[in-house]
């Protein structure tokens, strides 16, 4: 088990200078020069060639790209990830500040998906084919199918139009969670019914199930002791990685319902043209969703000694 | 697996439910109770709360060489802190913390300063306080519009203070009306917590969330009616205006013109102020190879012409915009106004000025001379694309028509628009651009005019400007003393600019649109958001 | 729908996360047997017929729209529908069904466009890094761990912020970002083939590595492929349609179901046709092809259609009453990065 988790830590190591490169070569792909815009946004109308050179000296970019690269790497170590274009705030500053916000809706979504998925697909397995599991089936997928975007507007458009239940859009009080909480849960909550129902329905059928069955205990005791434990440990695990994909989702969701987390603020640095802000931003949730996938990896193993092989390892 | 009917009717119910939560509305009960509160309760109750919807957060947080932080100042004006004078909302300079001020020739402007004020952390407002939270402090932002130098502002008592700009400028009091230009107490810090003189004192800032004032007790005019203001940031319009029908906030900024006849049949009160924007096409008249094609002033005339600007208004902006032609807002050109004439609309006029052009119509209707197809691109994003859609759309279907083939560059904010600008890579720029001081040749001044003082080389000037007479006529307003003599300067060169040149290609006159709730009162509009006074509004319960 | 889902697959941010998973593709049985088994699942043929609907609408959108889809009115602008606007028009006279009938090209074509890319580039790199192995392999498998680290639509987001947005740069992007997990599943794949009987013979007969990965591979894993590209073009739809809502997409006055979308929420009092038949038009689809990706990957899986066989002459009560014989593939680790099983 050490020596796994030392290798996937080892392994981590080429994924982040992979991502480091990404960044960079995306940041030097930004059409026109950066220099020159740097300039321009920093004094709000074009400037002259006198200024684009010191602020090409100032932002280092008079280097060749190698050093630029090892230099930008130290800073970004160091958490220095240059000055927004739109906001002149640091750039980490500004993502750290927007993180919390973002895990406001994240973690409820997540929550609440697992809050009602995994007892809708437990049922939906123990009643294969009956009406309840024809109801779960059908709810998942169309919440799976179901653009995001649309069934926000339309959630909008009947609790705070129609019924004046729920704040349309902001953050503030509990009830301006309600919407974009809900919105966010469907899709994680739609994969995760149907994985918990398929993962049910595959213990039941498994050898000790039948065993335990034919030994003749009673059936609630069969899925509590038996199927139970083992759907749930892949469960959690599927569910920490689609945390990951919650993050996504949040763009849309946090645009819609103006809501201040890292979603948004990536929504608005392109429209904004913020290129530093967009380079932090896929530099940290690069980093993040390694990190992620390792301790998904590494829970899942701890649970699961069979799982032994790291991704991209050879079989 | 064989559920497919059940399938396809949560479909159909799923479809229905959409179909059904966005239909025709039915709300005129709720419209009724809200006129029978508004005639119960007539007093606002000072212990309320406001919540204002506001545009975007733009404030700018970090000062940079040539601009000053602006939270809570610009552009949503949170009424922290005040100028030395102010804009009514028909662009007349009116007294603030300065009670009156004269001109001193040749340069040099003297501001007799209100007496008994203090800003709101207690410190003193006296001359000393003017030059440390005024003039030197846009000096060191490279003089702001007024052009404040380091040596500018002199302490001439404690209640007078003589200011002279680094260049000769006789705009200085319509100038100062801009909240930017606005006096902060001596040490505080802009970025952090802006503290002034004004009617309402700052709480707490969450960038791109709300801002928060309260009531400031010890205001020198009269006090603010309402004990605390929540200004939260709809970037959105669609949002905003929902957040307005759900009670979620009291008053919006900006409503949408297609929500306007559903927001009054829901009750709510729309308020409009006087045209105080516009919205224009510019035409590149300085194109590099490719977009050279409006060189010609009698293409740009015949694209004037063969607007139908009724039909965009009533069609596309649901009539709520005015056929003002003249770019800078009439009421800012009074009584000068009718100089400048504008375009009427004559479709076969304008095809017919094409065909003498030398673009006669070629293959699929479009028009080509000596083999180069008639292709124009619009570009649009000023002060952003959202704001000026659908209008792009509409004009390309409307040149369709005169057998111009438009396109259509898209960016999504001023700065990205700038950008294609600055590139110089388009035809024709559409944008809607706001008056928001009371100097009327302020906009061409700045962006338009190459003569002796001008600006010089911005992006507008390297694609737009006329030059020659344009500039013949417009230089005497920056060294003109009497403020009635600019406006018809101005007029005279608006007059060249658009009717002879028609570098710009007016489409509408623009004014601003406010949402309140039945509860808010004695709130005023003003043509521009910066400006809007909330010390004045109350909130019945 | 009882297929398995995992969280390898990757969410759009419209939503689904259906298929894609990481499945050692089944090699395909013979082409008739696919067919019955798949016009024997009832939902599977729904699919089919919601799918054929719309892209048949597309390609025949000419034909059927009685209105230029660009064509603007401001005279008639929100008309509710009727006969001559079928589905009402919008906020500058345009014909809505027009535009969702052209605007299913645009959808459906860069789907495709972008699903054959994404499918084509996966198989090149995966089959590359898994036939040659060694070092080649390690590199790739570097570059995949880095692309797979990020959901693909973060990433081309950010690329779209950083290139600029536009309806070309939006496909490029989507399909830079989101070949990876079949590079990976590719290699997978690979990986047994290599170990087959029929390369040996073939490297025996001496035929060079290009060759063998070529004429010989290659054709064995390519019907696989093509099965998961079609289980996965919902979540690409998904994905370029979330990527326009957001405005990284067409230019105006072009029609395309998330723009319009997008352009229909100012309106939803005036005109709610706006935003809900482009919605419902991308629901429908990306519904048809998952139910259709379903039935496709239930039709191949050998063990499935033992199953539909055993269920349908079980009948319904016996088939719930026999437990081993329900099992869908397992679910495979759930890890995001978790190696393809060899």
């Amino acid at each position: 088990m050490r020596r796994f988790v030392l290798r996937r830590v080892l392994l981590m190591i080429p994924t982040l200078f992979g991502i480091s490169l990404l960044t960079f070569g995306l940041a030097n792909a930004t059409p026109g020069d950066p220099a020159f815009q740097a300039a321009q946004r920093s004094l709000g109308r074009t400037p002259t060639p006198k200024e684009v050179a010191f602020e090409r000296k100032e932002l280092h970019l008079d280097r060749p790209l190698p050093i630029q690269y090892v230099d930008w790497v130290g800073r970004a170590l160091r958490g220095d990830l240059g000055v927004s274009f739109a906001t002149r705030t640091p750039v980490r500053q500004e993502l750290f500040r927007r993180i919390p916000f973002t895990l406001e809706l994240a973690l409820p979504a997540m929550a609440l998906a697992l809050l009602v998925a995994v007892p809708a697909g437990m049922i939906s397995a123990l009643r294969r084919n009956r009406p309840v599991d024809q109801i779960v089936r059908l709810v998942s997928l169309a919440g799976a199918c179901m653009p995001s975007f649309w069934l926000a507007l339309l959630l909008i458009i009947l609790f705070s139009v129609r019924l004046s239940l729920l704040p349309v859009a902001g953050r503030g009080g509990l009830d301006h969670l309600v919407l974009p909480v809900v919105t966010l849960s469907t899709v994680p909550m739609s994969i995760l019914a149907r994985y918990t129902r398929s993962t049910m329905l595959e213990a039941l059928g498994s050898d000790y199930v039948v065993t335990a069955r034919a030994k003749g205990s009673a059936p609630w005791r069969i899925v509590t002791r038996h199927v139970l434990r083992n759907s749930l440990v892949p469960l959690i695990t599927t569910a920490g990685a689609q945390l990951g994909f919650l993050l996504a989702g949040a763009t849309v969701i946090e645009t819609i319902f103006v809501w201040p987390g890292v979603g948004k603020l990536l929504v608005d640095a392109i429209a904004a043209r913020d290129y530093p802000m967009i380079e932090g931003f896929v530099l940290y949730a690069g980093v993040a969703f390694v990190i992620l996938n390792l301790v998904v990896d590494v829970v899942y193993a701890a649970i699961d000694p069979r799982i032994v092989v790291g991704p991209g390892g050879q079989q | 697996m064989r559920k497919s009917v059940r399938f396809l009717g949560l479909a159909v119910a799923l479809l229905l439910i959409g179909t059904a939560c966005g239909g025709g509305n039915d709300n005129k009960s709720s419209g009724q109770a809200a006129s029978t509160t508004v005639a119960a309760a007539t007093t606002g109750n000072p212990n309320a709360e406001l919540r204002v919807g506001a545009v975007d957060d733009q404030y700018v947080v970090a000062p940079t060489a040539t601009n000053d932080a602006t939270i809570g100042v610009y552009p949503v004006n949170a009424n922290i802190v005040e100028g030395l004078v102010s804009l009514s909302p028909d662009y007349k300079v009116l007294p603030a913390l300065a009670t009156s001020w004269e001109l001193r020739p040749p340069n040099t402007w003297r501001f007799h300063l209100r007496t008994g004020v203090k800003f709101q952390d207690g410190q003193p407002f006296n001359a000393q306080a003017v030059k440390t939270g005024l003039f030197d402090r846009l000096a060191k932002v490279g003089g702001g519009t007024i052009k404040s130098g380091p040596n500018s502002a002199v302490v001439v008592d404690d209640n007078t203070i003589d200011f002279t700009p680094t260049v000769p400028n006789l705009r200085v009091p319509e100038q100062l009306v801009h909240p930017q230009n606005e006096v902060i107490a001596p040490g505080s810090d802009l970025t952090k917590k802006p503290v002034g003189t004004g009617p309402f004192t700052f709480v707490e800032y969450l960038p791109k969330e709300r801002i928060v004032v309260q009531r400031n007790p010890d205001y020198w005019g009269p006090k603010a009616k309402v004990a605390k203001i929540t200004f939260r940031f709809y970037p959105d319009a669609n949002a905003r205006r929902l957040a307005l029908e759900s009670g979620e906030v009291d008053a919006i900024y900006d409503v949408p013109h297609q929500d306007v006849a559903g927001l009054k049949s829901k009750g709510f009160n729309i308020q409009t102020s006087s045209v105080g924007a516009y919205d224009t096409l510019l035409a590149n008249i300085h194109g590099k190879p490719g977009f050279d094609i409006l060189s010609d002033v009698n293409v740009r005339q015949a694209i004037a012409t063969g607007i139908d600007r009724n039909k965009l208004i009533s069609g596309v902006l649901d009539g709520l915009a005015t056929p003002d032609q003249t770019i800078v807002p009439p009421s800012a050109l009074a009584p000068y106004t009718s100089t400048v004439k504008g375009f009427t609309f004559d479709l076969n006029k304008a095809k017919s000025m094409l065909d003498t052009a030398g673009w006669t119509v070629g293959a699929g209707g479009i028009r080509a001379k000596a083999g180069r197809p008639l292709k124009l691109t619009l570009v649009t994003g000023f002060p952003s694309a959202a704001a000026l859609a659908p209008i792009p759309t509409y004009l390309q279907s409307a040149f369709k028509d005169l057998g111009i083939d438009l396109a259509i560059t898209e960016r999504p904010d001023s700065a990205s628009y700038q950008a294609v600008m600055a590139a110089g890579d388009g035809d024709l720029f559409i944008e809607q651009g706001n008056q928001n001081d009371a100097n009327s040749g302020f906009l061409p001044t700045l962006l338009f005019f190459t003569g002796p003082g001008s600006s010089g080389g911005g992006d507008y000037q390297k694609l737009f400007a006329p030059g020659g007479k344009f500039d013949e006529l417009l230089a005497p307003a920056l060294t003109e003393p009497n403020p009635d003599t600019v406006r018809k300067e101005v007029a005279d060169a608006m007059h060249e600019f658009i009717d002879v040149q028609a570098v710009g290609i007016p489409l509408a006159g623009v004014y601003r649109i406010y949402g309140l709730s039945k509860k808010v009162q004695g709130f005023v509009p003003y043509p521009a958001f910066l400006h809007v006074r909330w010390d004045t509004v109350s909130l019945t319960s | 729908m009882t297929a398995p889902v995992t969280p390898a697959a990757v969410a759009g941010p419209g939503g689904a996360v259906l298929a894609g998973e990481v499945v050692v593709p089944v090699r395909v049985g013979s082409r008739r047997d696919v067919v019955r088994s798949l016009l024997h699942d009832r939902t599977a043929v729904l699919g089919l017929a919601i799918v054929t609907v719309l892209v048949l609408g597309a390609v025949f959108a000419p034909l059927l729209a009685h209105h230029d889809p660009n064509h603007v009115d401001v005279l008639r602008k929100f008309l509710p529908p009727s006969r001559s606007f079928p589905l009402g028009t919008d906020n500058l006279g345009r014909d809505v069904f027009a535009r969702i009938l052209f605007g299913a090209r645009v959808s459906i074509g860069t789907a495709i466009l972008a699903g054959l890319a994404i499918g084509a580039i996966g198989t090149a790199v995966g089959l590359v890094a898994g036939y040659m192995g060694g070092v080649v392999d390690g590199l790739i498998g570097r570059v995949l761990d880095v692309l797979l680290s990020f959901p693909s639509f973060l990433l081309a987001m950010a690329v779209l912020g950083l290139v600029g947005p536009g309806l070309k740069n939006l496909v490029i992007a989507t399909i830079a970002v989101s070949w990876a997990q079949y590079g990976r599943i590719v290699r997978g794949t690979v990986l047994v083939e290599r170990e087959r009987d029929y390369v040996e013979a073939a490297r025996a007969a001496g035929a060079s590595t290009m060759r063998v990965m070529r004429r010989h591979v290659l054709p064995n894993i390519v019907a696989p492929v093509i099965v998961l590209i079609t289980l996965d073009m919902g979540i690409v739809l998904l994905q370029i349609s979330g990527l326009s809502f957001l405005g990284l997409g067409v230019k105006p006055p072009t029609a395309e179901w998330g723009a319009m979308l997008s352009e229909g929420r100012n309106y939803l009092d005036q005109a709610p046709q706006m935003m809900t038949f482009p919605g419902a038009a991308i629901f429908l689809l990306v519904l048809g092809l998952n139910l259709l990706g379903d039935g496709l990957r239930d039709a191949l899986d050998p063990r499935t259609r033992l199953r539909l066989a055993q269920g349908r002459r079980g009948g319904r009560g016996r088939g719930r009453g026999t437990p081993s014989a329900t099992g869908p593939a397992a679910p495979p680790a759930p890890s995001a990065g978790a190696a393809p099983p060899g």
